[in-house]
């Protein structure tokens, strides 16, 4: 019977609703896609082509820009070699990467001591989480790229320790999950002798696994798509993100023109991250939800 | 005694792991926020030239508000224009993307046809780097573009636009920009909140006959609250910080200047300013601190978390 009713079917006026909301919907969802498609042709033809009518399709399907494309789309570091596409895929991925690792383990250790333990500066900890993340801090770039510049964190892997702030939306969603777990887990494994330390480690990290994974995948996805950082302070290191923008700034100021190869770099740098969205688009989904700020 | 001394020894190891867990980060926090907030302030009363103590920067950033509008647009000096853009940006989002989002968030949610693949292609512009998303949308809009083309067709116009280089389209395109690529992120967030509305409250305004305009804005919106406010409360901490991809379309240029990009190009293009950027930084987080803070009470007073 409840099944029947809630199959009820819509009234007209929502009938009407829907068929409006799906065109708009649809309308908006074709213009998401179509210039990924129509890079997607235009990187199969010759720069000619291009120039000649960028909405035909190819008439030689040029296969081999996917091949140039290694060769062609490159940038020059400050000490004067190249920095290719496979260079820009070996830096994004050990900055989004170790990042990642280093940003979500951090906020782990954080947000765990304050949800599970009893302190003085627990709330004071808390509350400054909250107010890191509400505070609409504006230009302090200039004194950051001063503090990054004499401590040599510029062109340096270094700039890695940048990213073990425990603070921000990482912190939040672990405190909620650690918040919500038994301590009584804990409780049984310092009866048998444990310590905090392996506490932490071989009870407390597992359960939180889902939730570190989730906000780890996040974390890669924002990192490797990050454009800021590496174009202010990682110049040596192109990343897929500054070494593409660097290499189509050079072709339109008067560079080799190749707009097929570009489109072709383009769309490769996108491929990783689509494929890690395929597998984990429903965990970033997920976890993807806010909550109300308290404090 | 010997318990006495054990449970010491236990809080002894106690402090020590949790100081070992926080260190890392507060350490982080004391360098790279505490550290480079308070070196902000002593550079936006520093003097450009000698390094002294000086209010000339302030003197410089309300002379330039004072002047108004300028005739002539020069993306190096601030003028009124980086703020007029700012808060046009600001606007847009929270009061166009952000209940756009909600309502396409609805609509998703009652399982429209196709909801899956929309909500899917809806978020793409959040994972598909700004880079590559910038490069695509300049291309639409380029002078071959499909875009441009349409434009053409519809107006009737034989000169081709350019479009990100005239100060006529500039900002407008700009904020089409935001817009493209602004709900992936609200509509996730909308969603996973309305996710957790218990299916029996719908089923009831179903059979009540409630409609969704009713229901959107009667049921659904209280309910995800606190969903509602802390979207609102993100899109107020990015008032100043609120802008376009600028340096990929204009770089500043044909008045589409805004705070946040002014600050970035004083810093990543020769020439610059630092200590008067950070004055000028200083004087917008002055504002906005306070804005964000009464914006966060409003919204405790209009709304209040339900439970369900």
């Amino acid at each position: 019977m409840l099944k029947r009713r809630n199959k009820k079917k819509l009234t007209v006026g929502q009938l009407i609703a829907f068929i409006v909301v799906f065109a708009v919907f649809f309308l908006f969802a074709v213009t998401l896609i179509y210039p990924m498609l129509w890079a997607l042709l235009n990187s199969f033809k010759t720069n000619a082509e291009y120039f000649d009518d960028p909405f035909k399709f190819p008439e030689i399907w040029q296969f081999k820009n996917y091949v140039k494309v290694f060769d062609k789309l490159s940038v020059r570091t400050s000490y004067g070699t190249q920095v290719g596409l496979l260079g820009m895929f070996a830096n994004s991925i050990w900055l989004s990467l170790c990042g990642s690792v280093l940003t979500v383990f951090s906020s782990t250790m954080v947000a765990y001591v304050v949800a599970k333990y009893d302190f003085r500066m627990k709330n004071f900890i808390y509350g400054l989480a909250i107010f890191i993340m509400i505070i609409p801090i504006v230009g302090n770039l200039p004194a950051q790229y001063k503090l990054y510049s004499d401590l040599h964190l510029r062109n340096s892997p270094l700039i890695l320790i940048t990213y073990t702030g425990g603070f921000g939306f990482n912190f939040i969603v672990l405190y909620g999950f650690f918040k919500n777990v038994s301590w009584s887990y804990a409780e049984a494994a310092f009866v048998d002798g444990a310590k905090n330390l392996r506490v932490f480690l071989s009870i407390m990290l597992p359960l939180a696994m889902p939730a570190i994974a989730a906000l780890f995948v996040i974390q890669v996805v924002g990192l490797w798509n990050d454009y800021m950082t590496p174009l202010m302070y990682l110049g040596d290191f192109p990343t897929l993100s500054s070494g593409l923008y660097r290499f189509k700034t050079i072709m339109e100021s008067g560079g080799s023109t190749d707009y097929p190869v570009y489109f072709a770099g383009i769309l490769l740098a996108t491929i990783p991250i689509l494929v890690l969205f395929a597998f984990f688009s429903e965990t970033i989904m997920q976890n993807t939800v806010a909550g109300g700020l308290k404090g | 005694m010997q318990i006495r001394q054990s449970k010491k020894f236990w809080k002894k190891k106690q402090r020590l792991f949790i100081i070992g867990m926080l260190s890392l980060a507060l350490i982080n926090f004391a360098i790279f926020w505490v550290y480079v907030n308070i070196q902000s302030i002593v550079m936006a009363f520093q003097d450009p030239g000698t390094g002294a103590f000086s209010f000339i920067n302030f003197k410089t950033l309300f002379d330039a508000l004072g002047h108004g509008r300028p005739l002539v647009d020069n993306p190096q000096v601030f003028s009124v224009d980086a703020i007029v853009n700012t808060l046009i940006f600001f606007a847009v989002s929270l009061f166009f993307i952000t209940p756009v989002s909600f309502v396409f968030s609805y609509f998703l949610y009652k399982k429209i046809w196709g909801y899956k693949v929309f909500r899917v292609v809806f978020f793409l512009p959040s994972i598909i780097s700004v880079v590559v998303l910038t490069s695509l949308f300049g291309y639409m809009f380029s002078t071959k573009g499909i875009v441009t083309e349409i434009f053409m067709w519809l107006t009737g116009s034989e000169t081709t636009p350019i479009f990100f280089g005239e100060e006529r389209y500039a900002l407008t395109c700009l904020i089409l920009y935001n817009i493209w690529t602004g709900f992936g992120t609200n509509i996730i967030l909308f969603s996973g909140a309305m996710s957790r509305i218990p299916e029996e409250l719908m089923e009831y305004n179903k059979l009540e006959g409630v409609g969704f305009a009713r229901e959107l804005v009667q049921f659904v919106a209280p309910l995800i609250w606190p969903t509602f406010s802390t979207v609102i409360i993100f899109a107020c901490v990015g008032i100043f910080n609120a802008s376009g991809p600028i340096l990929f379309f204009t770089t500043g240029n044909f008045r589409t200047n805004t705070i946040s990009y002014w600050i970035f190009a004083q810093v990543y293009q020769a020439g610059g300013i630092p200590e008067y950027a950070a004055a000028v930084g200083l004087f917008f987080t002055a504002i906005g601190v306070p804005f964000v803070m009464v914006v966060k009470w409003l919204l405790g007073k209009v709304g209040q978390d339900v439970e369900y």
